[in-house]
C-alpha cells in the first residue's frame, strides 16, 4: 500500500536558450522509499533534484514537497539536500561548517553536533579546516549537515561520485541505514545502475530529459527474466523459441538468450526444455538468469524518445 | 530572527575568511609605503601650490590622516569594497557553497540583504581601521595641531585651516560621509556579483567602472563638459568634501543644495543597484 507522498513533479519542464533539457518528468516519490533516479550524464538528473530544491526555476510543471508547493521554503527544514559536489566552506572547520547549516535550517544542539560527526567518523578531525580533508570526508561531512535537522528526506545527487571503493560500501551502507533505521525517504540519483540495484526500493529512468520509466526496481527485473540456452541445432531451438512467441538471441557462439517478445507469456526453462526435447533438439545447458539493470536501461534509454515513457504498473 | 541569524553567519564568513583581510594589509601597506613617500620627496621642504608655508604648521598627523583618507577613497577603499561585495555572491557560486545555503528554509531576499549588509559593515570597518592607523601613524610620526585642508575639487579656494579643537568632528563626519558614498561601490560590486558565478567579473567591472568614471570627472571641462559629468557616480560619490567646507572657520561655504543633491544622488543609486542585484539573484537559476 503506498504511503504519503513526500515528492510529487507534475509534467516539469526545464528550457535554456530554447533547448529543452528536462522535459515533462513527473515523478512521485512516496514516505519511506529509498528512490533512484537513474540517467546517464547529462539526461537531466541533477536540473530535476535542483529543481525540486528550489535552485532552479521550472519553466512549466510544478514541485510539492510533503504536498505543499515549493513557494513555501519552510518546508525545505524537513528536508536535507546534497547536490553534486559537497557545498563546504574550505576555510571554516568541519564544526564550522555543521554549525552554520544546522543552525540554518533550524539549529541542533552541540550534543547532535558530536552525534553526526561520530556518525560519519569525522569527530576526530572536526576542528580541521575543510580545505585539507580528502573528497571523501568532504561528503561525508556533507551528509553529517544534510543530516542534523533530523530531515523526513534526504536528497542525494551521485553520492559516490569520486568516492574510493571503500567509500562507496559505507555510502550505501549509510544511505541502506537511513531509510531502515531512521526512517528517512532517500532520493538518490545515479548514473551508476548497479547502485540503484542494491540500494534503491523504486526507480525513475530518465534519458535524454524525459522520464522513461518508473516503478520498482524488482519489478523492472523480474519482468524482464530470460532463459540462456546452449543447444543444437541452434536454428531449430531458434524456431521453437519463435513458436513459444519468445525471441532468441545469439549472444556468443551457440548460447542464445530467450526472452518473451511482449506477445507471448513468461519464458521458463522448463516449458522451453518441454518444447526442444520434443522437436529434437539437444539441450547442452539451459538457466534462467535477470538481465543486469544495464541492459534493461540501455534497451529502455536506446529508443527513448522525449515523452515515451514506457512505465510499468507497479 | 533568520534575518539575524543570516547576519551573524555572514559576517562570521567574513570574520574567517582570509581574502577578507586584503583590505587591512593594503591600509597597512598603503600608510607605511605613504609615510617613506613623504620622506623620499622631502616634501617638509617643498611649497604645495606655490603657496608659501612652515611645512612644519602642517604637515601633522591629521594632515596624514587626512591625506590617507583621501587618497584611499579613490584608489584604496574601492579595491576592498569591490572584492569584499563582489565575492559574496559570486565567490560562493563558484566555491558552490551558494547551493548549500539555498537548499535551506532562508529566503533568498533575507540572505541577499544579510550579505549586502555584512559587506557594508566590513568596509566601515575597514574604513575605521584606516583611520585610526593613519591617525596613530600620523601622530607618532609628525605630532599633532591644526588640521590643514586641501582638496582637489575646491582647489580655487586654496587652503584651509581647521583648529585642533574641531577636525575630530569633521574629520569623523568625513570618514562617515565616504563610507556612506561606498556604499554606491558596494551596491554596484553585489549587483554584478549576483550576475555571475565569476566573482573576478564582479571585481574587474565594478572596479573599471569606477575608475573610468573617476578618470572621466577629473579631465577638464574643456574635454568633459560638466554637464556630462553630472552624470558620473563619482562626480556625486564626492559630497562628503563639502563638510571641510562647513568647516572653513572663514566662514561656512558648504553648498547644502549641492549636499542632498548629491546625497539623493548616491542613496538612489545604491537602492537601484541593490535592488536589481537582488531581482535578478531571487530569480536566477543556480547551475554552479
Amino acid at each position: 500500500m503506498p504511503g504519503p507522498v513526500v515528492i510529487a513533479t507534475y509534467e516539469l519542464c526545464k528550457r535554456y536558450r530554447g533547448r529543452t533539457v528536462v522535459d515533462r518528468v513527473s515523478i512521485t516519490v512516496e514516505r519511506g522509499d529509498v528512490y533512484g533516479f537513474l540517467g546517464p550524464n547529462g539526461a537531466g538528473k541533477s536540473t530535476t533534484l535542483r529543481m525540486l530544491l528550489g535552485l532552479v526555476r521550472p519553466t512549466a510543471g510544478r514541485v510539492e514537497l510533503f504536498g505543499r508547493p515549493l513557494g513555501d521554503r519552510r518546508v525545505l527544514a524537513r528536508v536535507g539536500a546534497i547536490v553534486e559536489a559537497p557545498s563546504l566552506y574550505g576555510y571554516l572547520s568541519g564544526r564550522d561548517n555543521l554549525r552554520m547549516l544546522s543552525d540554518l535550517s533550524g539549529g541542533a544542539p552541540a550534543a547532535r553536533l558530536d552525534e553526526a560527526l561520530d556518525r560519519v567518523d569525522l569527530r576526530d578531525r572536526a576542528d580541521d579546516p575543510v580545505r585539507i580533508y580528502s573528497h571523501g570526508m568532504k561528503q561525508r561531512l556533507a551528509i553529517a549537515a544534510a543530516l542534523l535537522p533530523r530531515p523526513e528526506l534526504i536528497i542525494l545527487d551521485e553520492p559516490t561520485n569520486g568516492l574510493d571503493p571503500m567509500g562507496i560500501r559505507d555510502m550505501r551502507a549509510l544511505v541502506r541505514s537511513l531509510a531502515a533505521d531512521d526512517g528517512i525517504t532517500v532520493l538518490l540519483s545515479s548514473h551508476l545502475l548497479a547502485e540503484v540495484e542494491q540500494v534503491c526500493n523504486r526507480a525513475a529512468i530518465i534519458a535524454r530529459g524525459a522520464r522513461v520509466w518508473e516503478g520498482e526496481v524488482a519489478g523492472l527485473l523480474a519482468g524482464r527474466r530470460r532463459v540462456r540456452l546452449r543447444a543444437r541445432p541452434l536454428e531449430a531451438a531458434r524456431g521453437v523459441a519463435r513458436e513459444l512467441g519468445a525471441e532468441a538471441r545469439e549472444v556468443e557462439a551457440g548460447v542464445l538468450h530467450v526472452a518473451r517478445d511482449g506477445t507471448g507469456g513468461e519464458i521458463t526453462p522448463a516449458t522451453l526444455v518441454a518444447r526442444l526435447v520434443a522437436a529434437g533438439v539437444e539441450v547442452d545447458e539451459i538457466a534462467e538468469e535477470a538481465p543486469t539493470l544495464e541492459e534493461v536501461f540501455m534497451s529502455l534509454v536506446a529508443g527513448a524518445e522525449p515523452g515515451a515513457d514506457r512505465t510499468e504498473a507497479a | 530572527m533568520t534575518f539575524v541569524r543570516l547576519l551573524r553567519w555572514e559576517l562570521f564568513k567574513l570574520y574567517r575568511r582570509p581574502s577578507s583581510y586584503i583590505g587591512f594589509v593594503l591600509c597597512l601597506v598603503f600608510c607605511a609605503v605613504t609615510l617613506f613617500g613623504f620622506g623620499w620627496t622631502q616634501y617638509k621642504g617643498r611649497e604645495v601650490q606655490g603657496l608659501k608655508l612652515d611645512p612644519s604648521q602642517y604637515l601633522n598627523g591629521p594632515f596624514y590622516a587626512n591625506f590617507v583618507l583621501n587618497i584611499a577613497f579613490f584608489a584604496l577603499l574601492p579595491l576592498v569594497v569591490a572584492t569584499v561585495a563582489g565575492s559574496q555572491i559570486a565567490g560562493e557560486a563558484k566555491d558552490g557553497t551558494l547551493r548549500a545555503l539555498l537548499v535551506r528554509p532562508p529566503s533568498r531576499v533575507a540572505l541577499y540583504l544579510a550579505k549586502a549588509l555584512a559587506s557594508l559593515l566590513w568596509l566601515e570597518l575597514v574604513i575605521l581601521f584606516l583611520i585610526a592607523l593613519a591617525l596613530l601613524v600620523g601622530h607618532v610620526a609628525y605630532g599633532g595641531g591644526d588640521l590643514l585642508v586641501y582638496i582637489w575639487e575646491f582647489k580655487t579656494s586654496g587652503f584651509w585651516r581647521v583648529p585642533a579643537s574641531d577636525w575630530p568632528l569633521v574629520f569623523a563626519l568625513c570618514a562617515l560621509g565616504a563610507g556612506v558614498s561606498l556604499a554606491v561601490v558596494s551596491a554596484v560590486a553585489m549587483m554584478l556579483s549576483a550576475m555571475t558565478d565569476n566573482p573576478v567579473v564582479a571585481h574587474v567591472g565594478t572596479l573599471g567602472g569606477f575608475f573610468i568614471s573617476t578618470v572621466l570627472q577629473r579631465l577638464p571641462d574643456q574635454v568633459m563638459g560638466s554637464s556630462f559629468k553630472e552624470l558620473l557616480p563619482t562626480t556625486h560619490m564626492n559630497f562628503w568634501h563639502e563638510i571641510y567646507r562647513w568647516a572653513d572657520p572663514s566662514g561656512d561655504g558648504m553648498n547644502r543644495g549641492r549636499l542632498v543633491e548629491d546625497l539623493a544622488w548616491c542613496g538612489s543609486l545604491t537602492v537601484v543597484c541593490f535592488g536589481i542585484g537582488l531581482l535578478i539573484f531571487v530569480r536566477r537559476d543556480v547551475t554552479s
